[in-house]
């Protein structure tokens, strides 16, 4: 009793601390972290999201994302062709139940990524339990082409759906991850990255064997919109603020200058009135 | 191979070294709990600590007096206390209960210098116009002189921390200034998204002999230089909000309007699922 209730103690401080540490560190972070915590791996891989790598599936001629959820020991299970690469004689398969909204799934995000991505990947993971049924859509986009500044754009979607007769409840975990890193004119090195979450749920109608894709696709879309808007929000707006905040360009005498000749205009003018 | 308490504790403690603003103690409390072994780290984790207050010039009150003295490499002295040039007194510090002990006068040992006085007196001045709420100490360094400048700003409600630091050098034999600046920031509602920013520059400056005309001068500089670095950086968030952003992922799909899922999810079972019963 004692030992699992310091061990979830030390997984939150883990997952404080990740919360805190430079996301542009993510991934070196976590190998420091899993030294220090080695009992704490599993927790660790599946609770904290990283930035996606991208694999080969030799068979079908296609790159694929990988994760958590298509994992099996250091192979992982392409979506174009359920195989594990490097391979895997026993690597776990989804139920045929699963496979099937996999297929669909991962097509329509194809044409989803090509759509708002322009050359982005996508992979689509379903699995089934005993009692559950859950999908991961994972899409990757990594902007290289400029000198002036370099970009890269993860998403990751978790949904744990649940099957109520001919409706179907669906929680959405979304966290979008975004890099981008210029160095323009007199500013040296400038890093901006970071991840938002954001967590919600919904419900929707079950009619064939595609509803789930088309109800996920909406949720999905809808989540990146408002989660690109916040991004646009923060990454551009309030953390851009926070810097003209700490130091101001214009000098204290001039604003305070500019106050006056403002509050002397304003009360000519109500002197005319 | 597992490593030991003690090597635990070294990697843990280089986490300190990237606490973004104001954040040092909640580091600090996450790595306690990580390593489990108050007594060990107690031992290790004190040259750390000092490391990063330093690093960051951490600020501190002495007793009885209202200005603040920054930690920073060049106020220590080999046996590791702080000067203070203002007060002239000499202090040790606590890192990890972050307090201030054995204040003593120490204006025996500090040397007259009415170029840092004047300096120091313009760095004032110059941080109230341009760092609302923010420090600036000049010291003597081997016969030059280093201007620390910090500002940090705190925003727990907007879940928000932020730090502008500078540290400027001015060598008195070849007339260069040179800085480096870091800008670092930390919001943190729903995630965790941070700015980083880092950049050095130098520059020459015309000889000048009166004290109270190169101090202006000095600042005149700094305020220029910083204030290309700044207008740099606003110039580079419209940049990426405006092109890099766009780019990586559109507003609204190539066809300008939502996708048909009932239609692309039943398409490609067409085209590639015609055979498969649900």
């Amino acid at each position: 009793m004692e030992e699992t209730h310091d061990e979830g103690k030390q997984l939150d401080c883990a997952m404080d601390l990740m919360c805190r540490l430079p996301p542009q560190n993510i991934e070196e972070n976590m190998v420091k972290l899993l030294e220090i915590a080695p009992e704490l791996t599993d927790e660790l891989l599946s609770s904290i999201d990283q930035p996606l790598k991208i694999r080969s599936d030799e068979k079908a001629g296609y790159d694929f994302l990988i994760c958590d959820y298509n994992r099996d020991g250091d192979s992982y299970r392409s979506p174009w062709t359920n195989a594990y690469f490097p391979p895997l004689d026993d690597g776990i398969l989804p139920s045929d139940k699963a496979r099937k909204l996999e297929i669909i799934a991962n097509e329509a995000f194809k044409t989803y990524t090509k759509l708002y991505y322009e050359g982005g990947i996508s992979s689509v993971y379903f699995w089934e339990g005993d009692d559950s049924l859950a999908c991961a859509i994972l899409i990757k986009k990594v902007n290289n082409g400029s000198v002036r500044s370099k970009g890269a754009w993860d998403s990751i979607h978790v949904v744990d759906i649940e099957e109520r007769g001919r409706q179907a409840h669906y929680k959405l975990t979304t966290t979008i991850m975004l890099y981008t890193l210029s160095n323009q004119g007199e500013v040296g090195q400038m890093n901006l990255s970071g991840s938002l979450i954001r967590q919600e749920e919904r419900d929707g109608p079950i009619e064939d064997g595609s509803s789930h894709v088309v109800n996920i696709g909406r949720f999905v879309e809808d989540m990146e919109f408002k989660l690109r808007g916040s991004i646009q929000d923060v990454y551009f707006g309030k953390t851009k603020d926070i810097v003209n905040d700490l130091r101001s360009v214009t000098s204290q005498t001039k604003i305070q200058k500019q106050k006056e000749i403002q509050g002397e205009l304003f009360s000519q003018l109500r002197g005319r009135q | 191979m597992e490593l030991s308490i003690r090597e635990k504790i070294a990697k843990a403690a280089a986490f300190l070294k990237s606490s973004p603003p104001g954040e040092i103690d909640d580091v600090f409390n996450d790595i306690r709990g990580l390593v489990n072994d108050d007594v060990v780290l107690q031992e290790e984790i004190g040259s750390y600590l000092a490391e990063c207050n330093k690093a960051q010039f951490y600020s501190v009150n002495l007793p009885n007096t209202e200005t603040k003295v920054l930690l920073t490499d060049y106020n220590q002295t080999d046996d590791g206390e702080f000067i203070d040039y203002e007060t002239k007194n000499i202090f040790e510090f606590d890192h990890l209960r972050l307090k201030v002990t054995n204040v003593r006068d120490y204006s025996d040992e500090i040397e007259m210098d009415s170029f840092r006085d004047e300096l120091q007196a313009e760095a004032e001045k110059y941080v109230s116009e341009h760092y609302l709420g923010g420090e600036a100490r000049v010291f003597p360094n081997d016969g030059n002189y280093v201007v620390c400048i910090i500002n940090n700003k705190y925003s727990p409600e907007n879940y928000w921390n932020g730090r502008w630091q500078c540290t400027w050098k001015y060598d008195t034999s070849t007339n260069m200034l040179s800085g480096t600046l870091k800008v670092n920031i930390h919001y943190y509602e729903d995630g965790n998204v941070q700015l980083a920013v880092e950049k050095s520059c130098e520059k020459e400056l015309i000889p000048e002999d009166d004290e109270q005309d190169l101090s202006e001068f000095i600042f005149l500089i700094i305020n220029n230089l910083e204030k290309e670095m700044q207008q740099s950086i606003n110039e580079n968030y419209d940049f990426l909000s405006e092109n890099t952003f766009k780019d990586l992922r559109r507003k609204l799909p190539l066809t300008k309007s939502k996708i048909d899922w009932l239609k692309i999810a039943n398409y490609n079972i067409g085209e590639h699922l015609g055979t498969v019963k649900f």
